[in-house]
């Protein structure tokens, strides 16, 4: 052997002390010195004296990395054991998967949209400027162009922007008309809240008014959808209803409008005002953004703004008892998505507590059966520290599969939650599993991993030399058993509460969907139509097209009757009027505000909303005909209490038949229009024949299935106008659930999680009281053999699972009861106390006790007694 | 960390451009056993930083990459204290040897 080949040999005998994961560096380091040694003739043995260093650089390395390569070791000991009984690890990694996966996916909802500031420059100076009708108890009521103007020489506000939404049709260019969303806009809300076209440009000053020529900016789906991201779409014009308006930019992609108005505009249009629509003081139909100026703070520009409005009411007959409200945008985004949000986390948390307790169960199960192997690794010279080690990363490992299994379940969790809640999150707002919900996930999963090694850690051996002289049975009964007890106790209590809420919750939805909404809902489509082209520019053209569509849709099979309605009850539209009822003295603290609804004379038959007194319109009520109005129960009761109001006359104040006394004919029975859970507001009918409203919504009554007649419906409005688009379709059933569509959200994300809960409870009780039955096994057989009867044993046995799960369930109620106020908000003509769903969650936790504890049991009275004391 | 007169050593042989193992323990004349934790120790709490040699650089001097090792600017600052340090030490003794 050549010295070079020595020293190489001694080299590589010494890497075995370097740790692992450097010794190929290290080897190829010295490898490498060696190999290039120059040789000194009078010292041919230099080369294996200097090889011999290896073994102290080795033992230097060995040294400082000791705690992370044991480390490393034990996470791998912790791998093979994973892998080693695949059935346990599939049980812990499904359990916490469940409790992480939900977790993720609601931190997700919670982050975008109620954690993360709003995409805009300094969200939190920004504001919304509401009118208010205190008298009427109505608080967010959109200000008018005039107030635009006046709002703006306000020293508290730096900016202001003013906004309309609606829906118009687009056409005039070589694709179909369309109905899209747009929000007409000035040209100070881009700067203001900091966002502009990715192409084109945004609108300038000159833009706000009919100076300049009308231009629109496209959304960023409405490009890509409508004209293929093309971007020489600038300077194409369009026909946005019945004006024509050059494309000047593109929006990016997910740009939006802050607050309940916003997010689903497709198109951005100029304000393009006349100076007369800008002096306009009676349209409350805009909604005014502000920026509070610098050093100013909300409640100094609410005392400022509130000064301002109570000087114009007085001076002002249009702003009598109207008053002003400053809300930051971002309570006003997601003020309505709070309560549902934290209760549905709130209970995402308790599962998640449910499954940590059930996982704990299985780890100190394992750890009962490992303390054998334990004591004998203690025997051999293992330190407290290093088993501590191996019982962390054992479920480190089992924590970090469950946490990577969550995380996949939680996307596509949180893929089915955002359209099971509804309107909850706001559509401006991006809601996604991204870094902040991973680092999220990994935080729990860490956490868990520690409390699951610490908690198991706890159980070790006392005693060394008991341990092993004891069977592994034995040693886990006298270590664990009262903490598993505790543990099931718990799981129990917390799936009670998650049981509870949801019950409470089902009640409501159940409520909701009984309430009389005051017509009658079964067999009726409904659709939009919108008469804004320039051949509707006269109210008579608008009346004929009205009669003419009804009468097709009349004559079409399967239609037992048709309607149009200017807002459809739940259809999220309503629009409201001041009114002047002929011979009451006018009143200046009360202004009287009544919802408007214009109709073709066979709604209430196609509704079928009762009449209470009166007449329904005829097809007589038309223009010629002396003008004519019936009200609702809720205006007959409020302003003519005890008298007939037939014959009344009442007028509004603003519009186009403003001043004109219409004549009472008829009272109708209320409905609950703006929603099931709201009492009906005080409304108006009117003959369409004498209104001529542009833009309605129609409804048919079928003989059969309502959804059937959507062809015959299109094909009769194509056969009188075939530009018209109709929009909007949906069966009148579909409404109501749609209206309702956030507390059956909440409910269902509830029931699941409540579900689950009292899954992984029942599992719990099982494998509780089957462990139990396990380590009892001699002493049930002493008593069998004893003369014991098997029955007595069996009720021993299901008693036990009784008492555990009885403890919980009192222990869940106390504490429902206790967190009830939580969830009232979100309840329906429910307590939170209500005694009949908490007997019922109690009395199916009881039962669930029972059948978890049937097969241990029966398992209880077949023990041999002969056996059991022989293998004692 | 303690600066023997063997890490220094090792450190100026480094800032003087002997780059590897061998090449350091040469001009030092400390034994491998010495050098190696030396600069074990010294990249652990960065006064140098490693890299392997282009494996094309090493094969056409025809012998297998080496590890390099060169001065952070930490390992600098503290080469230069401990310089500073030794002349100090070798003045006072100057000086008790003349008062002698």
């Amino acid at each position: 052997m050549t010295p070079l080949r020595f020293a190489q040999t001694i080299v590589r005998a010494v890497a075995r002390l370097v740790p692992r994961w450097q010794r190929r560096d290290w080897q190829r380091e010295w490898d490498a010195e060696l190999q290039h040694h120059t040789f000194d003739q009078h010292q041919p043995f230099g080369v294996v004296s200097r090889s011999t260093g290896a073994l102290a650089d080795a033992v230097y390395l060995r040294s400082q990395a000791l705690q992370l390569d044991v480390l490393v070791h034990d996470a791998m000991l912790a791998w093979r054991n994973a892998v080693r009984r695949p059935a346990f690890t599939l049980l812990v990694v499904l359990t916490l998967a469940l409790g992480i996966g939900v977790n993720s996916a609601v931190f997700a909802l919670l982050d975008g949209v109620l954690l993360r500031p709003l995409p805009y420059r300094d969200p939190s100076r920004l504001v919304f400027v509401w009118h208010t009708l205190p008298s009427q108890n109505i608080f967010e009521v959109e200000a008018t162009a005039w107030d635009y103007g006046d709002w703006r020489s306000l020293r508290a506000f730096s900016e202001m922007a003013l906004v309309s939404g609606g829906a118009v049709t687009i056409g005039g260019d070589s694709e179909p008309p369309e109905r899209v969303r747009i929000s007409t806009v000035t040209a100070s809300l881009m700067p203001m809240l900091g966002i502009a076209p990715a192409i084109g440009r945004g609108f300038t000053p000159a833009e706000d008014t009919t100076d300049a020529p009308g231009v629109v900016v496209l959304s960023d789906g409405l490009w890509r959808r409508r004209y293929g991201g093309d971007p020489a779409v600038l300077g194409r014009v369009i026909q946005v209803n019945n004006e024509r308006r050059a494309i000047v930019g593109v929006m990016p992609r997910g740009a939006a409008l802050p607050g309940p108005t916003g997010g689903d505009e497709e198109l951005w249009a100029s304000a393009h005002m006349s100076a007369a629509e800008w002096a306009n003081e009676r349209s409350h139909n805009f909604v005014i953004l502000a920026r509070l100026a610098d050093g100013t703070s909300l409640s100094q520009a609410s005392a400022e703004i509130e000064i301002r409005a109570a000087r114009v009411a007085a001076e002002r007959p249009s702003h009598r008892n109207v008053g002003v409200r400053v809300i930051p945008i971002t309570e006003q985004t997601v003020k309505s998505a709070r309560p549902t949000l934290l209760v549905v986390a709130g209970g995402v948390a308790l599962l998640l507590l449910v499954a940590s307790a059930n996982a704990s169960t299985l780890l100190l199960a394992r750890a009962a059966n490992r303390q054998h192997e334990l004591a004998v690794r203690t025997a051999l010279g293992a330190t407290r520290s290093h088993l501590l080690s191996l019982a962390m990363m054992d479920c480190l490992v089992l924590a970090l599969l469950g946490g990577l299994a969550g995380l996949a379940l939680g996307s596509w969790a949180l893929g089915v939650m955002v359209p099971l809640l509804g309107n909850t999150v706001p559509k401006s707002l991006a809601v996604g599993v991204d870094a902040r919900v991973a680092l999220f996930t990994a935080g729990i999963t860490t956490l868990l991993g520690v409390l699951f090694g610490a908690i198991v850690a706890a159980h070790r051996p006392a005693s060394v030399t008991a341990s092993l002289k004891t069977t592994a049975r034995t040693t886990g009964a006298a270590t664990g058993g009262r903490l598993r007890r505790v543990l099931v106790v718990t799981q129990v209590a917390l799936a009670v509460v998650l049981l509870s809420a949801a019950g409470l919750m089902l009640n409501s939805v159940v409520k909701l969907s009984h309430v009389n909404a005051g017509f009658d809902p079964r067999r009726l489509l409904t659709f939009r139509v919108a008469l804004t082209t320039q051949n509707y520019a006269a109210a008579p053209s608008r009346v004929a097209f009205g009669a003419d569509v009804l009468q097709r849709l009349e004559g079409s099979p399967g239609v037992r009757s048709a309607a149009l309605v200017s807002a459809i009850p739940l259809g999220g539209t309503r629009g409201a009027n001041g009114v002047e009822i002929e011979g009451r003295p006018p009143n200046p603290n009360e202004t009287i505000i009544i919802d408007q609804r214009h109709i073709s004379p066979n709604y209430f038959q196609t509704m079928a909303i009762p009449m209470v007194s009166g007449r329904p319109f005829t097809a007589t009520d038309d223009s010629r005909a002396e003008p004519v109005t019936i009200v609702n129960r809720a205006m007959a009761e409020r302003y003519w209490p005890n008298q007939n109001p037939i014959d009344r006359r009442v007028r509004v104040a603003a519009g186009y038949d403003s001043g004109v006394w219409f004549r009472i004919v008829g009272v109708i029975d209320n409905v609950r229009h703006i929603s099931l859970s709201r009492e009906a507001p005080m409304e108006m009918y009117r003959p369409f024949a004498q209104t001529a409203v542009g833009g309605f919504t129609l409804v048919i009554k079928a003989d059969g299935e309502p959804s059937a007649l959507g062809a015959a419906a299109r094909t009769a409005v194509k056969a009188v106008d075939p530009n018209l688009p109709v929009y909007d379709m949906r069966t009148m059933e579909e409404r109501i659930s749609g209206s309702f569509a956030q507390t059956r959200g909440t409910m269902m994300l509830l029931l699941v999680t409540a579900v689950l809960a009292a899954l992984l409870s029942g599992v719990a009780i099982y494998g509780s009281i089957w462990y139990s039955v396990s380590q009892r096994v001699p002493e049930i057989g002493v008593r069998l053999a004893l003369g014991a009867s098997r029955a007595s044993i069996f009720l021993g046995v299901l008693r036990h699972a009784v008492v555990l799960t009885g403890i919980g369930s009192a222990l869940g109620l106390a504490a429902s009861l206790a967190a009830g106020r939580m969830l009232s908000s979100l309840l329906f003509q429910t307590a939170a106390t209500d005694p009949g769903t908490h007997a019922v969650v109690i009395a199916g936790t009881m039962t669930l006790a029972v059948v978890a504890g049937l097969v241990p049991a029966r398992r209880a009275t077949r023990v041999d007694p002969m056996t059991a004391l022989r293998n004692e | 960390m303690r600066m023997t007169l063997a890490t220094t050593l090792v450190m100026q042989a480094i800032g003087a451009g002997h780059r590897h193992g061998f090449d350091i323990v040469e001009v030092t004349g400390y034994p491998t056993g010495t050098v190696y934790p030396a600069l074990r120790r010294l990249e652990r709490d960065g006064y140098l930083r490693s890299r392997w040699e282009a494996e094309r650089a090493a094969a056409r001097d025809g012998r297998p990459a080496r590890r390099y090792y060169e001065l952070t600017a930490s390992g600098v600052k503290a080469l230069e204290a401990a310089v500073d340090t030794l002349q100090q030490l070798d003045a006072a003794r100057l000086r008790v040897k003349h008062a002698r």
